[in-house]
């Protein structure tokens, strides 16, 4: 059944009356945050003790601290690399669906790594976990959650980079697709889950650290704007600080934007440090850093943001060669720029409903042929299966 | 029988024609016009002409031609480790059952995933010289094969297989001759295409 046309035409109509007064509205805020990047640029130091001062009375407050480039600028990279490796890993999952004949769960994480100037043939790893039975349900309690399935799938990429890469022997670099910090869930039944996975995580950082290798989550069309927060907790007076969570006056600008004014294409923004509940976990060389990077061409910016740790942003030769492979990287998808090896990590890791459908299909043959029957798919999802075989005979 | 070089497996088939599918890896190895067969069992096997090859395409391929470098890493990449498979249509010509070549259609296709072979310089004789070019009758009435070239290649490659000082290719000429007589315009395309293979005309 399509969705009600009456209620979507009224839908619409509200919606265009409230697009017509947002352009202007729009403009303001995006002159208002120019004009308060411009002023950090030269005054970075009022505006990182702004967010200091913010964050000790709102210690949730997740934005950007500026250090010594210019935040106003942009800054571009050494010409051609010649030879580097490169790692990308990636991962995907599927949940238990308690409707189906048999509970199960997969995670599929890639590797893929590429020797560039070598002229060899790039090399794909998949490495895939089946939970079944018993394992559902770590130490006797509750089915595994989605979040739970997706934060092994997040320790299991992150294992597989370091799994992946050799001590350097050259210019290396080790990519994850999306934030480099690691994302706890909020629906944890084992309460501790998070903090093991975060420890071997630091650990493994710790390592490719040690072996010589560059560390970056790539974050492709970042919404989450951390340098426009820094400007709008700059700009609040004393009684907005007291309401900082609903205090959002740029919001209709974007981080995306404002770089998109300032970077030439290939140009990387200042790097900046990050205040969130995460600066106490990640420390010294680990702690977490950024910058955005225009990766789009003239005219049409396309803006991704680097996550990197302390010992890569400490080092304009390390960020000078982080920034030549990722450009290097984009280039080779051409006019819709995307470092190549993590997405061809995120085409090694995806898994198909179709190709789920065929693992389930042999795990059910494998239990009967271990005399256990399992049990029949539920009326829902045999219905559901039904209705969306019309029409196809 | 001698050669075993599989050229791929088969993806979709009918009574008159087949089509294989490999990996561009395997490109280097059959070519437009080639003898091919599939063994279907003790006995039985069908042979065909390869008359198109197409390489497909994704989207992640067509992204990167438009790019200004592609690197060798990122061709041998998308040629071995991506699927994108090249294609190998085949015409029937004809089969054999034990041990006897017919040119004929066969009683039925091969099916999914059957492997398919090139044939070497002795399959092509032992099928070519059986009878007097009958098959040719399957590509003639064949729709949409390019019948010119085809046959052009086909026979210039019987030709060096036969070695026999030009003896069957005047027998196939004069098959072909017989078989377009009505159709002037094709037969005229045909047979210009045959004397530009002729390495000796």
């Amino acid at each position: 059944m399509p969705a009600n046309p009456e209620q979507i035409h009224v839908a619409f109509r509200q919606i265009g009356r409230k697009l017509a007064g947002r352009a202007e509205s729009e403009q303001a805020a995006r002159r208002a945050a120019l004009q308060l990047l411009e002023a950090c640029g030269l005054e970075p130091g009022s505006f990182g003790a702004a967010a200091e001062a913010a964050a000790a009375s709102e210690p949730t407050l997740r934005c950007a601290l500026p250090l010594a480039e210019s935040a106003a600028a942009g800054y571009s990279c050494s010409s051609h690399l010649r030879r580097y490796k490169v790692v990308a890993v990636d991962g995907s999952q599927s949940v238990p669906d308690r409707h189906a004949e048999v509970l199960f769960a997969l995670l599929n994480v890639a590797a893929v790594t590429m020797d560039v100037g070598s002229g060899s043939l790039p090399a794909v790893d998949v490495d895939t976990t089946m939970l079944f039975g018993s394992d559902l349900y770590p130490e006797d309690g509750p089915l595994l959650s989605e979040g739970e399935i997706a934060l092994r799938r997040d320790a299991a990429e992150r294992a597989a980079l370091l799994r992946m890469a050799n001590p350097a022997s050259g210019p290396s670099v080790a990519l994850l697709d999306g934030p480099l910090e690691l994302w706890g869930p909020k629906d944890l039944a084992d309460a501790d889950a998070f903090s093991r996975a975060l420890a071997g995580y630091l650990e493994n950082l710790l390592a490719l650290e040690r072996r010589g290798w560059l560390v970056a989550g790539y974050v492709d069309k970042p919404a989450a704007d951390l340098v426009l927060r820094l400007l709008e907790i700059r700009r609040a007076a004393p009684q907005d600080l007291k309401r900082l969570r609903r205090y959002h006056p740029l919001r209709l600008s974007s981080d995306r934007w404002l770089f998109g004014q300032i970077l030439q294409p290939r140009q990387r923004s200042a790097i900046f440090a990050v205040q969130s509940t995460s600066r106490a976990k990640y420390t010294g060389s680990l702690a977490l850093h950024f910058f955005y990077l225009n990766v789009g061409a003239e005219g049409r910016p396309a803006i991704a943001r680097v996550e990197i740790p302390g010992w890569i942003a400490a080092n304009p030769g390390r960020v000078d060669l982080l920034h030549q492979v990722l450009i290097e990287q984009c280039a080779i998808l051409g006019s819709r720029a995307y470092p190549y090896a993590i997405h061809r990590a995120h085409e090694s890791a995806s898994l198909s409903p179709a190709e789920i459908e065929q693992i389930k299909l042999r795990l059910l043959l494998e239990m009967r042929n271990q005399g256990v029957e399992p049990e029949a798919a539920s009326a829902k999802a045999s219905a559901k299966r039904v209705s969306s075989l019309k029409g196809s005979a | 029988m001698t050669g075993q070089i599989e050229i791929g497996r088969l993806l979709r088939s009918s009574t008159a024609g087949f089509v294989v599918g490999c990996r561009v890896g395997q490109l280097d190895v059959p070519s437009f016009g080639a003898l091919v067969r599939a063994p279907l069992g003790e006995d039985y096997q069908v042979y065909g002409l390869i008359h198109n090859i197409k390489v497909g395409d994704d989207g992640l391929v067509r992204q990167i031609v438009t790019a200004e470098n592609v690197s060798p890493e990122v061709i041998l990449d998308n040629r071995e480790r991506r699927i994108v498979p090249v294609e190998l249509s085949v015409a029937t010509v004809g089969y054999e059952r034990r041990s006897s070549i017919h040119h004929l259609l066969p009683p039925r296709p091969p099916v999914s995933l059957d492997t398919i072979y090139l044939c070497d310089d002795n399959d092509l004789k032992r099928f070519t010289s059986a009878g007097r070019c009958g098959y040719f009758r399957l590509l003639v009435g064949a729709a949409d094969l390019p019948l010119a070239e085809l046959l052009a290649v086909h026979i210039q490659q019987v030709q060096a297989a036969q070695n026999d000082g030009g003896a069957w290719r005047a027998v196939a000429v004069q098959e072909i001759i017989t078989q377009l007589g009505e159709d002037y315009t094709l037969l005229t395309s045909v047979l210009r295409a045959v004397r530009e293979a002729d390495p000796s005309s």
